[in-house]
Formats: C-alpha cells, sequence, structure tokens
C-alpha cells in the first residue's frame, strides 16, 4: 500500500505534467483533505519563487565575467614538459625506432605511457583540419578501447576506469570540433562512426565478460571505485555520447 | 549535448562548454539563494561566488554518471552556510524590505513579493532539512532524485522529509493567516 509520502511525491508529479490539483485528489479521495492542504502549501512555495530570475543583463555580466577570468583546464599528470620532451625528441630521433614501438605498446601504470600519451598529444596539437582532428581523437577513443579490453584481462578495474575517463575525453573533444566543422565534412565524420559503433561495442561488452559488472562490494570499497568512477557501465556511457555526437544538425 | 560532454569540454578549456553550463543554472542557483537568503544583490553575489568556486574546482571534478546539479547544489548550500556564519541573517534581509506599490509601478509585482516574504519566513520556522528540500525542490525545481543526490540521501529519505517539509510549512502559512 502507497504510503502518504508516495501519494504526495506522486500528486506533484502529476501536477509538474500538468495535471490539476482536482485530478490528484480524485486518485486519492481517502488522503483527499490532507493531501490538498500539502499541495497548496507546495504550489504557494513554488509560486512564491517561480518569479525569481536574474536580469538578463546581469547574467551576461556574470557570465562574462566568470569566462574572462584564466581558465586552468585539466592539466592531466602526463601533459608535463617532461613528458612532451622526450616524446618530442623520439618523434624526431628515434621515428620508428624500438623506444616509440615499447611506448606504443604500453599500458597505463607502465613506465612508458606518458610517453605515449604525450606523443599523441604532440599529433593533436599538429595542424590539421576539423575533420582530421576529429578522426584522430575517434582513433584515440579506439586506442583506449584496446587498452581497457587488455587491462580488463589483467583484472586490473581501476586502470580500465583510467582508459575509460580519456576514452570519454576523446569523444568530447571529438564533438566539439564535429560541431565546428562544415556539413559535408561532419556527414562524413558521421558515417566513418556509424560505421565503427558496431565495432567499439562489442569490445565494450567484452570488457563485461573479463571484468564483472558490476564489481563485487568488497572490491568497490577496496578499490574506492564508486569515488573515483572506476566501477562504471562504460558501454552505456558510450552509448550516451554516441547519441550527442549522431544527433541531427539543427 | 549530454551534461557529461559538456563537462568534458569545459574540462578540457572550452569556455563555451562552461557558458551553457552556466546559462542552464545561473537561474535556478539563484532562486536557491534567494529562498535561502532573500532576494537582491546578496543572492546574486553569492550566486557568482558559486560557478567561481565551481570555475576552480572544475579540474579535479569527476564525473559520476550523475547530474552536474548536484555538485553545483552543493556548492550552493555551502556557499549559503558561509554567508550565514559571516553573520548574515534572513532575518536581517526581511527587516531591510519595505514593499512599496509605487516600486515598479506594479501592485501585482509587490503583492508577490510580500508572498514571497511570508514563504520565507514561515521557511524560517522549519528545521535546516526541511527548508533544504523545500528550496531545491520548489526554488531550484529540482526532481526528486536530483534534490536526493545534491543532499546526500536517499530518494526514500528526502521523499519522506519532503512530507514532513510541506506539513510544517503548511501549519506555519496557516499561523500567518494563509488558509
Amino acid at each position: 500500500m502507497a504510503t502518504i509520502e508516495d501519494i504526495l511525491e506522486d500528486c506533484l508529479t502529476r501536477l509538474e505534467a500538468g495535471k490539476s490539483v482536482e485530478e490528484c485528489l480524485a486518485a486519492y479521495p481517502g488522503q483527499a483533505v490532507e493531501l490538498g492542504e500539502l499541495l497548496q502549501a507546495a504550489s504557494m512555495a513554488k509560486a512564491a519563487f517561480s518569479t525569481l530570475g536574474l536580469r538578463p543583463e546581469l547574467k551576461a555580466q556574470v557570465q562574462y565575467r566568470l569566462l574572462a577570468r584564466p581558465y586552468r583546464a585539466s592539466r592531466p599528470w602526463w601533459l608535463h614538459r617532461w613528458a612532451l620532451a622526450v616524446a618530442s625528441v623520439m618523434v624526431v630521433l628515434l621515428m620508428g625506432g624500438g623506444t616509440v614501438v615499447a611506448a606504443k605498446d604500453s599500458l597505463p601504470g607502465e613506465p612508458l605511457y606518458a610517453v605515449k600519451l604525450a606523443t599523441e598529444e604532440l599529433q593533436l596539437r599538429l595542424p590539421g583540419s576539423r575533420l582530421a582532428k576529429a578522426q584522430l581523437q575517434l582513433r584515440l577513443a579506439e586506442r583506449r578501447m584496446a587498452e581497457m579490453a587488455s587491462l580488463a584481462q589483467k583484472q586490473k578495474p581501476q586502470a580500465v576506469g583510467q582508459a575509460g575517463q580519456r576514452m570519454v575525453e576523446h569523444l568530447a573533444k571529438a564533438e566539439r570540433s564535429l560541431k565546428a566543422m562544415g556539413r559535408p565534412d561532419a556527414a562524413e565524420f558521421k558515417a566513418e562512426l556509424k560505421k565503427r559503433a558496431p565495432q567499439h561495442r562489442q569490445q565494450l561488452k567484452r570488457l563485461k565478460q573479463d571484468l564483472p559488472f558490476p564489481l563485487p562490494a568488497p572490491a568497490r570499497e577496496a578499490l574506492g571505485a564508486q569515488k573515483a568512477g572506476q566501477d562504471e557501465d562504460w558501454e552505456r556511457r558510450y552509448e550516451i555520447l554516441l547519441e550527442s555526437l549522431l544527433q541531427p544538425e539543427e | 549535448m549530454s551534461e557529461e560532454s559538456l563537462v568534458a569540454r569545459a574540462k578540457a578549456g572550452d569556455r563555451d562548454a562552461w557558458g551553457e553550463i552556466y546559462q542552464a543554472y545561473a537561474d535556478r542557483i539563484y532562486r536557491y539563494i534567494a529562498s535561502k537568503i532573500g532576494p537582491g544583490m546578496e543572492a546574486e553575489d553569492l550566486g557568482e561566488q558559486v560557478f567561481l568556486k565551481a570555475l576552480q574546482s572544475l579540474p579535479g571534478y569527476k564525473w559520476q554518471g550523475k547530474p552536474l546539479s548536484a555538485w553545483l547544489f552543493s556548492i550552493a548550500h555551502n556557499v549559503v552556510v558561509d554567508h550565514w556564519r559571516k553573520g548574515a541573517s534572513l532575518q536581517r534581509f526581511l527587516a531591510q524590505q519595505n514593499p512599496s506599490p509605487q516600486e515598479d509601478g506594479a501592485e501585482e509585482l509587490a503583492e508577490r513579493k510580500l508572498q514571497m516574504e511570508e514563504v520565507v519566513k514561515c521557511l524560517g520556522r522549519l528545521t535546516l532539512a526541511q527548508q533544504e528540500v523545500i528550496s531545491l525542490r520548489f526554488a531550484a525545481e529540482l526532481s526528486l532524485e536530483e534534490a536526493a543526490r545534491a543532499m546526500k540521501r536517499s530518494v526514500g529519505a528526502v521523499k519522506a522529509l519532503q512530507h514532513s517539509a510541506l506539513v510544517a510549512l503548511r501549519k506555519a502559512l496557516k499561523e500567518h493567516g494563509y488558509h
């Protein structure tokens, strides 16, 4: 049997959806008197604040002030001078050499992984069209998915979480480039993404076979997984991002 | 665009993404603060502080699949608590108010202002947790789930709190002559 708390919430939801107080009360005749008083109090509270809002000119000023402040974007640990310097030297001097190859196959937590990420950052900084940048971000997201698969096989959920966060960031950056490119390029990128999506899905689905999902409570607790986002449903997160990337242009 | 990719873009230094977040939440944050300390310049300043603090802690923010509102409104809550700690009070705000029908030339506006002040005054009779749930649900217009996340409580607990808050508010309003 529904409690008065449940009934009240149900009525508030109905009112939100445009139903009248009378309709709500008719649905719960036994609680109509108490409910009527509570809904009246709720609507008074709502009405009291509904007219409040920031003046548009103030909002614009605050937004301007906020955006004009020095903005410290997240600076990943690997994007330090030393890693970029090593990567630059390696790219120039050791193109195709053993160290570069070794770094290319490294996984999160391994010594050469910083060089791998820094090398990718250098690639991203090279001039190129928005389409090329978005395509590169997509390749890097795929690289993160491959890392996630290897790490899941090695039973390293924490490192899977780190690679997963980076995968999300690559796709978000691809979306940013997508928004700024012309229609033909956007269509080309979306077509490519659609073509590759089944492979991505398959790879992320396989993660769950190698790592139990959700992690058993003791493992989650030991890792602080909930907090650090390591125990995530990456398949679901990918679908949300994909939907956003493939949405039709306005 | 999903909130998750908006956050990722903002974290990567995209100012437009941050601007979108501000536009989406500015009014609701202001209403939430106004429900606690009364509307006006102080509430506007505190609202700006909320976004400044959020901007400063954005690099360390980790998306956990929860709406951004949980994070922003917990910052807003802390900003209001700090404000109270500094000695500001709702009573002082209410004492400064002098609703005048000439102001903006609208009688209706003055009436609404009066009603809001009465509601804010009645909210002062509720416990802090009850005030919080009313502010989040009816001023900031968060869903029950969002309010629960912002308050770091279960949905069931917030549902019960919402009921007791409305019972207490109704009682206070009746005592103020609203029937």
